[in-house]
């Protein structure tokens, strides 16, 4: 069985400053904004703002390793040691803020590389694009549009 | 007399995929046509508008500009470019970037555009407006009309 590369971008526009975004990403020991999480906690001594820092996600559905948080450039990085779901290997994702200064609104851009199974790697491309990323971002923006107080877009 | 190092950025929302947006703006030579401030463009020594050490003489207000292109990415969609000599504005060290990212979300472009420089401080605030309202933004708001969205 052979391995192929993927790469997954899904990126958009939300209706808050990108400090007020990154308030709330930031924490990698608490998701909640993201709607499939359910449980979040942190591993042994990890904090949510110290790279190595491992999370559990659902009760050991998956384990994922912080490995850079910059509060200067608004990025995120991330990778996935363990997983039930999805089938890849490899894992390095990395979310990334931009501000909008026309409306001062926020672009966020969400990316990922793997390896999976070359049989259905455009299946697993697809279905972590949208049941991850894009459910991710609908979350985001509605805990944004609760906490900032202007309406969703 | 001393001067300051300013960082400027306009940054903003097109309806449109960023092929459509990369096309409109990569060649260096065809900017009078999105960027209103600019009556025409000429790269010296014959070179094409995409040959990166490209210097382009621009005709605005009066003034004959030069510009060099730094950097040509079609890959990330990005222009870097430096001022090198203008009677106006005031400034010097000019390097601008041009960076444009899909919105997948809609299929739109996201479309960042920063410059730093240096300059007097006594008119750092009236460049600075002059650049991101007239260039950048004016720029933009071309490539937009030019898009018909």
């Amino acid at each position: 069985m052979s391995d192929a590369t993927r790469t997954v971008l899904r990126s958009t526009v939300v209706d808050a400053p990108v400090d007020a975004v990154w308030a709330v990403i930031r924490d990698f020991g608490d998701w909640s904004w993201f709607p499939a999480v359910e449980s979040n906690v942190l591993l042994a001594d990890g904090r949510g703002d110290r790279p190595q820092s491992v999370r559990d996600l659902n009760g050991g559905a998956a384990h994922e390793r912080l490995l850079g948080l910059d509060d200067d450039a608004h990025v995120i990085t991330y990778t996935l040691d363990t997983a039930v779901w999805p089938p890849v290997r490899n894992y390095l994702a990395q979310i990334s803020l931009h501000r909008v200064t026309d409306g001062d609104c926020a672009f966020i851009h969400w990316t990922a590389t793997f390896d999976t199974d070359a049989a259905e790697a455009d299946q697993v491309a697809a279905a972590v694009g949208s049941a991850v990323y894009e459910a991710a971002l609908e979350g985001l923006r509605a805990r944004l549009a609760a906490t900032t107080g202007r309406e969703a877009s | 007399m001393t001067t300051s190092r300013e960082t400027v950025a306009y940054s903003t929302i097109l309806d449109a995929p960023v092929d459509r947006v990369w096309a409109i703006m990569r060649d260096f030579n065809d900017w009078p046509r999105w960027l209103s401030v600019l009556e025409s463009s000429e790269i010296e020594g014959g070179l094409p508008g995409d040959a990166v050490g490209a210097i382009r003489v621009l005709r605005a207000n009066g003034d004959t500009p030069r510009e060099q292109l730094l950097a040509l990415d079609d890959q990330h969609h990005i222009i870097k470019y430096a001022l090198l000599e203008a009677a106006w504005p005031p400034i010097s060290d000019y390097v601008a970037t041009i960076k444009l990212f899909p919105v997948t979300d809609g299929d739109r472009t996201y479309a960042e555009w920063t410059a730093t420089y240096r300059v007097d401080p006594s008119a750092a605030a009236e460049v600075a407006d002059a650049l991101v309202g007239m260039v950048y933004r004016g720029g933009l708001a071309g490539v937009r009309a030019l898009l018909g969205s």
